[in-house]
């Protein structure tokens, strides 16, 4: 082994900034197989900080014999506190609040409707294709099915699990702050109640910059055949994948677009085993 | 609109007259009472490692020839408006306000 050579060129790295959050919903009722039990994926625009804070891992001294017999260590914790100007929609439901959707008139097979004519049916809005110029039963092909707006939001309500997925930059003093970056993926996240402070608009301007504590369970891990404890966190580091490995992960996380007869994908937070799949067997593939 | 634009509009409407005149050239025949006004600062808030949000000072001078002008009590009511300072120059009083906007 040579020497030890501190701050070499290309070696002086640093971490800085933080982009591209992706809220995931956890939703049980919604597990599928292939990309777990979150929810797509919907992008957390104005996303100013994460900060995680691991915590617990105390250490209690047993003394014996006269002596500092050993030392008993808690279970360690992650925390983190977000901090936003925004949050997307889909947050509201991990922030206590349960969105409720402004239903149009019911559909009735009695009646007939014109083109773009709006209807509930089976607690959705609908807009019509085509003009219904003869009454009939529900024919869902008729029928374009509206995207949830839930203009009111009810406070106070229980708040849901979420995983969340962020990217950090990993900068050296060659490439700067495009050496490389890092994806931290947060699982069984839960958002702790928080203040918010709405001011006048006064001669000094300022956005409200929400900020969430947040609460994890960690999930069970077990990767390549070895258990390891249950984790809330998982970093990916860019400038040690593979490029393949990468961008399936990648792939996951935000979806893709399709094209060309590819159909496009919703983005999904894998669990941490099939992280380690998506970056292993693209690898080796 | 164009952010300026709009608070041009604004400004002309408060004072109801068109001399409202942003960073006039020297060669532009000012007509008084006016407002002069021109952009100070650009301040950026940032997320997701980008700029997210621009808030526009501008520096607004009402300039006028009236010691007692009630103008100035209008102008000081803008939202975001700052009074800073008034002096006098050729003969005209200078009301200097600090305005954001957009």
């Amino acid at each position: 082994m040579a020497k030890l050579e501190w701050d070499k060129t290309g070696e002086r790295l640093f971490e800085t900034g933080t982009k591209n959050g992706v809220l995931y919903v956890y939703d049980s009722s919604k597990v599928n197989a292939s990309t777990g039990p979150y929810t797509p994926g919907v992008a957390w625009n104005g996303l100013t900080g994460v900060t995680e804070s691991p915590s617990g891992a105390e250490a209690t001294a047993l003394y014996a014999d006269d002596i500092k017999y050993l030392n008993l260590y808690s279970a360690e914790e992650l925390g983190a506190t977000i901090n936003a100007y925004t949050y997307p929609d889909e947050f509201a439901v991990c922030d206590g609040s349960a969105g409720i959707e402004v239903l149009a008139p019911a559909y009735s097979s009695s009646s007939t409707y014109a083109k773009d004519a709006v209807v509930s049916y089976d607690g959705h809005n609908y807009k019509a294709k085509q003009a219904i110029e003869t009454a009939e039963a529900w024919t869902a092909a008729h029928w374009e099915l509206l995207p949830s707006t839930m203009p009111m939001m009810i406070g106070q309500q229980a708040r849901k699990t979420f995983g969340l997925c962020y990217r950090t930059a990993l900068g050296n003093d060659t490439d700067g702050q495009d050496h490389g970056y890092k994806l931290h993926l947060l699982y069984g996240c839960k958002a702790s109640p928080s203040e918010r402070s709405y001011e006048t608009v006064n001669d000094s301007p300022s956005a409200i910059t929400f900020s969430w504590t947040i609460t994890t369970t960690p999930v069970s891990c077990t990767i390549n055949g070895v258990t390891y404890k249950p984790t809330a966190l998982i970093t990916i580091d860019s400038t040690k994948c593979t490029q393949a490995g990468l961008t399936a992960l990648e792939n996951a996380l935000y979806g893709t677009n399709g094209g060309s007869g590819v159909d496009p994908t919703d983005p999904y937070l894998p669990l941490p085993s099939a992280v380690y799949t998506l970056l292993a067997s693209t690898a080796n593939g | 609109m164009d952010s300026r634009l709009e608070l041009q509009t604004k400004l002309e409407q408060l004072l109801g007259t068109r001399n409202v005149y942003f960073q006039p050239p020297e060669n532009v025949k000012i007509k008084y009472p006016a407002i002069i006004y021109s952009r100070t600062r650009i301040d950026a808030r940032f997320a997701n490692n980008n700029g997210y949000k621009l808030d526009h000072a501008y520096q607004v001078i009402y300039v006028h020839s009236n010691p007692d002008d009630s103008f100035i009590d209008t102008l000081a009511l803008f939202p975001t408006a700052r009074f800073q300072r008034e002096y006098t120059a050729n003969n005209l009083y200078h009301d200097v306000f600090i305005i954001y906007y957009k």
